[in-house]
């Protein structure tokens, strides 16, 4: 190795290891021995080096930094406390708001619509008391999964009109009935589709006195619903 | 109090580094008020990685290497200042006394302020956080024939810089105002 090989591995030499391979080092130390000249420059470079990080890592230090230093981080935790307190609070108001949602709105998963459109056709050809008892003999009980009895609970000569109405969608068969002058509104529901229980008024058209809700014949079950009314019909929800 | 560690605590932290942290940042940053801020930050940042340490004895390390990221972090989003260029500088050889007196602090100063971020930087983990040319190739993730360049040519200019008789002080200007 000579002088112009080695001047540029000089500041690899400055350390005690990692930077050069040891047969560059033993080479580079080898022509270090017999050159003074580059032995020199090496400890020129050398106390250049010692100045520098001696000089570097020294330097005054603020007055009273290490106080504000943990001033600022207790301030911090402080305000991440405040931050966690008010997360904490947040998920508790929302789990309570869920729980009591849970508790006395949501009633349960939302049921699988069914088709009653397809029924609707069939009662709207009805033109008669007559034909609309039946359409409830013959074609609601396999669409619907009404009893076939239910037609008993009702007078159909107290029958004013009938007509498909539409709920959430859904085309559902409705029944009028009257009796000098209250009405007698009734939808004809497959037990499931809307809970009943959201219904103020139920009763039997048939027997006001009698309110229904539910019915069934052993093998399917109904939710017939009946809404009394003096002049304008009242509206309600049901709640799908 | 600001236990976050069962090994160490943020306070002990604190306690053992602010000085060392402060000093690394000032030569960084060139400048107080930075300094203190990034020392601030650093300490901050630590606390909330402080379950990150795996090894209590690589601390110092861990809390610079913490620093120089928030201090890149600020450089990049920060717009540039003028610095000297060090293309002339390569082949300076300047000859160092024998004894060597103590560097004047303002000058290496101000010459640490002039040298261009990727050489300062380099000089500051070379010098201050003692890294091999390797490591502070894996550091900022440039080749180390970069690393080379960029240290001979900040060392050239410092040589410049600083080994003249106004650079050379006569005597210590250390003074600690916190009784360091």
């Amino acid at each position: 190795m000579d002088c112009e090989t080695i001047r540029p591995l000089l500041p690899f030499l400055l350390r005690a290891a990692g930077e050069l391979d040891e047969q560059e080092r033993q080479a580079a130390e080898g022509h270090l021995r017999v050159c003074p000249a580059c032995a020199s420059r090496l400890q020129a470079e050398s106390r250049f080096d010692a100045a520098i990080q001696k000089a570097v890592v020294r330097g005054d230090v603020p007055a009273g930094l290490k106080d504000r230093i943990l001033d600022q981080l207790a301030r911090s935790r402080r305000a991440s406390m405040w931050r966690w307190t008010a997360a904490g609070t947040l998920a508790a108001c929302l789990l309570i708001g869920l729980g009591l949602y849970a508790a006395f709105v949501w009633r349960g998963p939302e049921l699988p619509p069914v088709d009653l459109n397809a029924l609707s056709g069939s009662l709207s050809q009805a033109r008669s008391p007559d034909q609309v008892e039946e359409w409830l003999d013959y074609s609601a009980p396999s669409a619907l999964g009404l009893p076939s009895q239910l037609r008993d609970r009702w007078d159909f000569n107290l029958l004013e009109h009938h007509y498909v109405q539409y709920v959430h969608g859904h085309a559902i068969p409705t029944l009028v009935f009257r009796k000098d002058h209250h009405r007698t509104k009734v939808y004809l529901l497959k037990q499931g589709q809307y809970r009943p229980a959201d219904v103020a008024e139920v009763f039997d058209p048939a027997d006001p006195s009698r309110p229904w809700k539910l019915g069934g014949d052993g093998v399917n079950e109904y939710a017939a619903v009946a809404v009394r009314e003096r002049g304008d019909w009242k509206t309600f929800l049901l709640a799908p | 109090m600001l236990a976050f560690s069962p090994r160490i605590s943020v306070a002990e932290l604190v306690e053992r580094y602010y000085a060392s942290l402060y000093r690394y940042a000032y030569r960084l940053s060139g400048s107080q008020a930075d300094a203190e801020d990034l020392t601030q930050e650093t300490f901050l940042r630590a606390t909330a990685k402080l379950g990150q340490l795996r090894d209590a004895d690589k601390v110092r390390a861990w809390l610079y290497s913490i620093l120089r990221h928030a201090y890149l972090q600020r450089q990049r989003s920060a717009p540039q200042t003028h610095h000297v260029s060090l293309d002339d500088l390569f082949d300076v050889a300047e000859e160092v006394p024998d004894p060597l007196p103590e560097l004047d602090a303002e000058a290496l100063r101000k010459a640490l302020d002039d040298l261009p971020e990727p050489h300062r930087t380099a000089v500051l983990l070379y010098y201050f956080e003692e890294l091999s040319y390797r490591e502070i190739a894996e550091v900022l993730d440039v080749p180390i024939g970069t690393v080379m360049s960029r240290l001979a040519r900040a060392r050239g200019y410092l040589k410049a810089r600083l080994l003249t008789s106004e650079a050379v002080a006569s005597s210590p200007k250390g003074r600690s105002a916190d009784g360091l």
